[in-house]
């Protein structure tokens, strides 16, 4: 498996979005969390990794335009 | 106060790595789902709830609703393993992923066997530590020892995996296998005991290194018990060479794991008599709660490592024979050769029965090929088939009646 450079930087650039959107996603779950609202902290948690799940599909089996 | 740590940078570092590696399209394009079917990309995106796992133990809310809370997220923290022993979360060959003879970069067939064995492992361990306090008490959460953690995780899953796939393909080929009990069980306690470590230190909100120390209290009974647990470990893998591979019956799979979770559940305890120092038992009068969020935490863990992981690796197996005989339409002339010539030689030198199970596997995989690469896999049979002793020969042909009557 060997891979061009274009998908080395494509790699890597994925890579730094799942970082930017985990770190993200854990900032925003800690401040709802504060405001004692474990419901909507419930949903966000929830929310993130299906949505996620449907992006991955809609891009990987081309339905996105 | 949301407190930015360097441990917590360095975990989201590891996991947005293993999420990345796993998920990215390196080559498949429109095959992508193929490759990687969807119950396995859910697998892997639930897999970061531990985040927010994290959070709910940090808050400040009642002890109730931080129990109801966690136990929200343990529900989609344990059916994401669950589904992932699907027969459907192994994908089809797709060509480009080979990075050696054989072998294809194909997470799906090494993470359902794996999560579910650690996945079982921690809802066990959060399941015992519930159970034995004597006042209801949730766990607490440091970074650094979750960063720790995953490092056993990596161990378990990824590492061992990839040596567990190299070794099936060297029996398949009917290689030399001496390395690879000790290979499997050395990476199994290595990870078991990096993990144990890593969770009760996160789990216990120390930081580990410095302060989560063992204590003197019993330590005879527990190197007693760690030396019980990690032999008893050792000869399963011993027993498990002895196993015709591909004809284990249900009960032989169950009882593989039971031999296996009973050793861990040992080597558990013998932790806890490490860093606790003292006898931990249930107080049902005094923390009732605690033994029944604890008995069901423990009753999900021991469902995953004894109902969904003997079937998760029974499809990991089928799929590594069918991504195996893909990984031919891609070699050259002389190496398909060479591998079918290996492959047919090993399979004649198994019993009848075991013979015709794998002869039919085999066949059954090249009809999952494209229609296009199919040819060129046959006709190297029909050479392999020549080039056999006749006695090679009339072995294969004995299961090809068979599977044909």
């Amino acid at each position: 498996m060997k891979l061009r450079a274009r998908t080395r930087v494509r790699f890597v650039a994925t890579y730094l979005g799942v970082f930017a959107t985990l770190l993200a996603w854990w900032y925003v779950l800690g401040l709802v969390s504060l405001t004692d609202q474990p419901i909507a902290t419930l949903v966000l948690a929830y929310a993130v990794p299906v949505l996620a799940w449907v992006g991955v599909q809609r891009v990987t089996t081309g339905t996105r335009r | 106060m949301i407190e930015f740590e360097l441990p917590l940078f360095l975990a989201l570092a590891v996991i947005s790595f293993v999420v990345t590696l796993m998920l990215f399209p390196f080559v498949e394009g429109r095959h992508y789902a193929a490759a990687r079917p969807p119950l396995f990309v859910g697998g892997v995106l639930f897999m970061p709830l531990f985040l927010a796992i994290a959070v709910v133990l940090r808050t400040d809310w009642e002890p109730s609703t931080r129990a109801w809370a966690l136990g929200v997220l343990m529900a989609a923290f344990w059916a994401s393993a669950v589904w992932l022993a699907s027969e459907r979360t192994q994908g089809q060959f797709v060509s480009g992923l080979e990075f050696g003879p054989g072998l294809n970069f194909r997470p799906d067939l090494i993470l359902p066997g794996g999560v579910n064995l650690v996945k079982g492992l921690i809802l066990t361990g959060i399941g015992i530590m519930l159970s034995v306090q004597e006042s209801f008490r949730l766990p607490a959460w440091n970074w650094w020892g979750f960063f720790l953690a995953l490092f056993g995780i990596l161990t378990l899953i990824p590492v061992r995996g990839m040596v567990k796939m190299l070794a099936r393909r060297s029996r398949f080929l009917g290689r030399g296998a001496r390395w690879q009990v000790p290979a499997r069980w050395g990476l199994l306690v290595f990870g078991l005991v990096v993990l144990l470590y890593g969770f009760l230190a996160a789990f216990m909100g120390r930081v580990p290194f410095v302060e989560f120390r063992p204590v003197a209290g019993e330590a005879g009974l527990a190197a007693a018990l760690f030396a019980v647990s990690v032999l008893a470990l050792l000869g399963r893998e011993f027993w498990k060479t002895r196993l015709p591979e591909g004809m284990e019956s249900t009960a032989i799979r169950f009882l593989s794991n039971l031999w296996l979770y009973g050793a861990i559940l040992v080597f558990m305890y013998a932790a806890v008599l490490t860093f606790m120092g003292r006898i931990m038992q249930p107080h049902p009068a005094e923390n009732p709660a605690g033994l029944v969020l604890g008995g069901v935490l423990f009753a999900l863990g021991a469902v995953l490592v004894l109902g969904a992981r003997p079937r998760a690796l029974r499809n990991e197996l089928l799929g590594s024979i069918r991504i195996m005989v893909g990984t031919l339409t891609t070699m050259p002339d002389q190496e398909r050769w060479r591998f079918m010539l290996e492959r047919m030689r090993t399979i004649a030198s198994y019993p009848l029965d075991q013979r015709t199970w794998h002869v039919a596997q085999m066949m059954s995989a090249v009809a999952t090929l494209d229609p296009n690469a199919r040819p060129v896999v046959e006709k190297t049979r029909a050479e392999v088939m020549m080039s056999l002793s006749s006695e090679e020969r009339r072995r294969i042909m004995e299961c090809m009646d068979r599977l044909v009557a």
